[in-house]
């Protein structure tokens, strides 16, 4: 077992990104253990699997606490006291898998273009976090052909697919403690690079006028965010929790920095489980080590290839997709190999929801303190529609989201349930996407 | 009160592409219904493709767009812009985040913007590149010496400077670099030199090329940079810079040899990499997945000698030979070593590395097994994939999405079938037909060929039916068998060239195509069609009159 301490030497750091790791020490703030112990920040977790589902295999028979879980969702019975399944629930989204992962998280129809909920939610806490949001990807980028989650409108957010990238974004690097003269200088440098940047940018919207503002608008953003980085960088803290060790086991895989193979390690089909686990840990510390506030997790994408016969996994060489065009047969064969897979996911799930249910915060949990937001991009995976659609929340966002019930939403908008998310995350909003598509939170999702 | 980023205050107007597709005639759904009416990207795109497409057309000689544009770097140009730069081969692809893509074109310039995650990671890679500068040795190339202070970054920012942005350097911006050296020089003069090269490799001068122009034209900078990204994907060399200096690449001689002598060089195969790659999207050899107990011949060796053929063919068709289209589709040979010609089971001939296709059914480009097999599945192969590509890509069509109100409920899949039996079931009913008539008629064709692009007479022990109906195109409907048949049918299509010459405008342009690049392209198309070699229509292209003529 491989373990890679957070203090990493020079050396290592130099050659996988060279020094301009000592751009972004977050690593200090670990160091100083700056303990917000007065208040609780919930955090918000949006966890994707793709391709959708076959309904009565997923939903719950039963409502309240009466319920029983069907095969796909059998692995969360574990954790029932701890989740909400949602069912009666509608995406509003238009066209087949892309406009399904276009909406699901932006609440708008691929035609309109919006942020997703993980941005908005990073924009909002952006003062307080190091990271304001946290994408992770097992094999996110891998064939990809759509996204789900946009940093700005219309435009993919970068979801991080490689876990040892992943684990410098998170931790940062340093090369040990940096006295404050010299602190002061690279602060100055980086802040003198910055305003060469920005000088170029003034300049080109003298030139362009209207034209491409936008485009310059968000790479200033882009520069004004990584300045407050390297500002805040020793000074921010965010709350770090007693199970913050800030190191990942990497169960036995390296990942080279040359890596002429293809499929590239990080992406090969038998590492899918390994990589997830890797990823699904890297996130919780990122979480218990206060570094974010926002999680995405996002497993492959829409119309995913991964073939469920890496190990650990149902013996299935076929791709996720093709396995998901079941026949429209729930009780045929082939409908019960594409619950085998969707089942694999909710096992992940269910296995992500007790390690945050065993982090500590305070008195109660980092679960506890957590808003977590499980979905796919369609509902039936062999129709492609988007009626009463998958949807499984954890947590209680310290104590404002009910959970152990199963939630019959009667034909509401998914919108809705995006709105009670950053509700739950105490954010005084009444509507997320476009707000004709559904106002207001869920009934009965918020306590 | 919650402050928000500008970023979400914002509406862009940057489109988002991709999906399949079909009939657009559909009644509104229920989530249709509640949302305001707005046109789709994908039918305002076809009534534009409809015009281009269109027999007849009034259009005048001087109409076209003029619209201006910052062009972020690809992750691909900036590594080969270093590359050529410092003459230094460094990984720093797998560092950038990747590129999205439009219509396969990862230059299209609406979707490259500079997030959070790219500043990061520019400012990584420009650290390694000036570390890697350092390392070779620059400070002996500037005579640089531990006394020489400030007079050693002045020899950077002059001598460099220009050519890392690709243009003079502005008054602000001198000392603005000054001030980084200066800053980064208390710890010494290589971390002077070292920041400042990390300034200069950050600035937007750098990470963008601008086509925003001077009195309604690309003033000469912006010009050099388009020839050179356009035909190396990559920055202009000191030769380029100094015509673009002296002004005389505004002459038409001057910049005819420029042409010729930015075509004749080793770069050029990049651009064609790049064009080739948007076009046909073969280097997803290098990622799709195969069942490898099925396909074992299939490893990671093979997918890289399979991305290289058709690097390679495509380069040698172009400007080995300056060939012709017809020549790219319609070849019965390929370039490759003798793994390749085992693997494809021909003949090889040593001495040219052409592999002998003439007895097969296989030809040209489309019958390369690296398209083949990223137009399939892992196990089998994907009719409607390669169907959906030679519609969109090889004859530009707009494939509608299905209408929300579509419910497609297929038939089961029945064991014992053939890949073709299985989706013809699919897609066999009436309100699929009108769309899949175009697709699986094409797809269907290409049934000689399996998921990994080998030639087949079997699948699932029936006999392979590569039977197809190559539905309205150039207004006819034609019946043919097999791949071969299919290839010849596509060589002969006026389409199929009209399609290929806006395939380069829009790898020139790094745009979709707008109602006012209509006319262009007209003209552009039925040039091409009249007889033209690829390597003259590339030129035709970037040196079209449209492309230089910008103003806001």
């Amino acid at each position: 077992m491989k373990i890679w301490k957070r203090t990493l030497d020079r050396r290592q750091l130099m050659s996988s990104f060279g020094s301009a790791a000592i751009v972004l020490p977050f690593m200090r703030v670990l160091e100083e253990e700056q303990l917000l112990a007065a208040t609780s920040q919930p955090r918000a977790i949006f966890w994707y699997f793709p391709d959708g589902i076959i309904k009565p295999l997923f939903h719950p028979e039963g409502s309240g606490s009466d319920f029983t879980f069907p095969t796909m969702t059998r692995p969360l019975d574990r954790v029932r006291s701890d989740v909400t399944m949602i069912k009666n629930v509608n995406y509003r989204a238009e066209g087949s898998h892309e406009g399904g992962g276009a909406y699901c998280l932006t609440g708008l129809p691929e035609s309109k273009k919006g942020i997703s909920i993980d941005t908005f939610l990073g924009q909002a806490f952006q003062a307080s976090s190091q990271l304001p949001v946290l994408r992770l990807g097992i094999g996110a980028n891998f064939q990809k052909n759509s996204s789900i989650s946009f940093f700005a409108p219309g435009v993919p957010a970068l979801v991080e697919d490689h876990p040892l990238k992943a684990f410098y974004q998170i931790f940062g690097a340093t090369s040990g403690d940096v006295d404050p003269a010299t602190k002061d200088r690279i602060v100055r440098g980086e802040k003198s690079i910055l305003d060469l940047s920005l000088l170029q940018l003034k300049s080109l919207e003298n030139q362009l006028g209207a034209n491409e503002k936008q485009k310059l608008q968000v790479h200033v953003e882009a520069l004004r965010e990584l300045e407050r980085r390297v500002q805040d960088a020793g000074q921010i803290g965010g709350q770090r929790l007693p199970q913050c060790t800030a190191s990942v086991d990497w169960r036995g895989m390296s990942f080279p920095d040359n890596d002429y193979n293809y499929p590239t390690m990080e992406h090969r089909n038998e590492h899918f489980g390994t990589v997830g686990s890797i990823m699904s840990d890297l996130g919780v510390q990122a979480l218990a080590c206060g570094v974010t506030r926002v999680l995405l997790l996002q497993w492959s994408h829409p119309v995913s290839p991964t073939q469920f016969d890496f190990p650990g996994a149902v013996s299935i060489s076929r791709g996720h997709h093709d396995t998901s065009h079941y026949g429209g047969d729930p009780a045929s064969s082939y409908a019960s190999d594409f619950a085998a897979c969707q089942a694999w996911y909710m096992e992940k799930l269910a296995q992500l929801i007790e390690q945050l249910k065993g982090i500590k915060m305070g008195d109660k949990s980092l679960l506890h303190h957590s808003a977590l937001l499980a979905l796919t991009e369609i509902a039936d995976s062999n129709l492609h529609d988007f009626t009463n659609v998958a949807l499984v929340m954890a947590g209680q966002a310290g104590g404002k989201l009910k959970s152990g019930i199963c939630l019959d939403g009667r034909g509401a908008s998914h919108n809705q349930v995006l709105v009670s998310v950053l509700q739950a995350m105490g954010l005084n909003e009444d509507s997320f996407g476009d707000p004709q598509l559904g106002m207001g939170s869920l009934p009965g999702l918020l306590s | 009160m919650i402050h928000l980023g500008i970023v979400s205050r914002i509406l862009l107007g940057f489109a988002l592409f991709g999906g399949l597709a079909c009939n657009e005639e559909a009644p509104l759904s229920h989530s249709q219904a509640l949302a305001p009416k707005i046109e789709t990207r994908a039918l305002s795109h076809k009534k534009i493709l409809d015009k281009i497409f269109a027999p007849s057309s009034e259009c005048s000689a001087d109409a076209g767009s003029v619209a201006v544009q910052l062009r972020r770097l690809t992750r691909h140009e900036l590594r080969l812009s270093v590359e050529n730069l410092f003459n230094l081969n460094l990984d720093i692809e797998k560092d950038l985040p990747p590129d999205e893509s439009v219509f396969g074109f990862k230059n299209n310039s609406s979707l490259n913007l500079v997030s959070i995650d790219h500043a990061v990671a520019y400012a990584r890679v420009a650290d390694k590149i000036a570390l890697a500068v350092l390392d070779k040795g620059l400070m002996t190339e500037l005579a640089c010496s531990e006394a020489d202070g400030q007079a050693c970054a002045s020899r950077l920012i002059q001598e460099w400077g220009p050519r890392i942005w690709r243009r003079p350097l502005s008054n602000a911006e001198i000392p603005a670099l000054e001030n980084v050296y200066a800053i980064g020089a208390e710890a010494g003069i290589k971390n002077g030199l070292q920041l400042t090269l990390r300034a200069l490799l950050t600035a937007p001068a750098f990470l963008y090329r601008s086509e925003i122009g001077k009195d309604g034209k690309l003033d000469p900078y912006e010009w050099a940079s388009a020839l050179s990204y356009f035909f190396w994907s990559s920055g202009p060399d000191a030769e380029l810079l100094a015509k673009a200096a002296d002004g005389s690449l505004l002459n038409d001689q001057v910049l005819a040899q420029e042409v010729q002598r930015l075509l004749a060089s080793p770069r050029a195969k990049e651009g064609l990499k790049s064009f080739v790659d948007s076009w046909t999207g073969y280097s997803q050899v290098l990622q799709v997945s195969k069942d490898m107990s099925r396909f074992p011949q299939f490893n990671s060796e093979t997918r890289v000698q399979l991305a290289r053929e058709t690097e390679d063919f495509f380069d040698h068709v172009v400007r080995s030979s300056n060939g012709s289209l017809q020549d790219l589709l319609l070849a019965d040979y390929s370039l490759g070593d003798q793994t390749l010609a085992a693997y494809y089971q021909v003949p090889w001939e040593s001495a040219s590395g052409r592999l002998d296709f003439s007895a097969q059914e296989r030809r040209g480009i489309l019958g390369h097994a690296s398209i083949l097999a990223s137009l399939s599945y892992a196990h089998e192969t994907h009719p409607i994939k390669r169907g959906t590509f030679i519609r969109e890509h090889i004859l530009c069509e707009e494939l509608l999405p299905p209408p929300p109100t579509l419910m497609i409920q297929p038939p089961p899949p029945k064991e014992g079938a053939t890949t073709r039996e299985r989706f013809a079931a699919h897609t066999a009913q009436p309100v699929c037909k009108g769309c899949h008539i175009r697709i699986d008629g094409v797809g269907f064709g290409m049934e000689d060929f399996d998921a990994i692009g080998m030639l087949r007479t079997k699948d699932n022990n029936k006999a392979v039916d590569s039977s197809g109906e190559l539905f309205d195109v150039d207004g006819q409907t034609r019946t043919y068998q097999g791949g071969r048949q299919l290839t010849e049918l596509l060589g002969k299509s006026e389409r199929v060239e009209r399609c290929f010459a806006l395939q380069w405008f829009r790898q020139a342009y790094g745009r979709v195509e707008s109602e006012a690049d209509i006319c262009t392209i007209r003209s552009l198309g039925s040039e091409f069609h009249a007889g033209m070699s690829i390597r003259d229509l590339m030129v035709k292209v970037i040196t079209h009159p449209s492309y230089r003529h910008r103003s806001l």
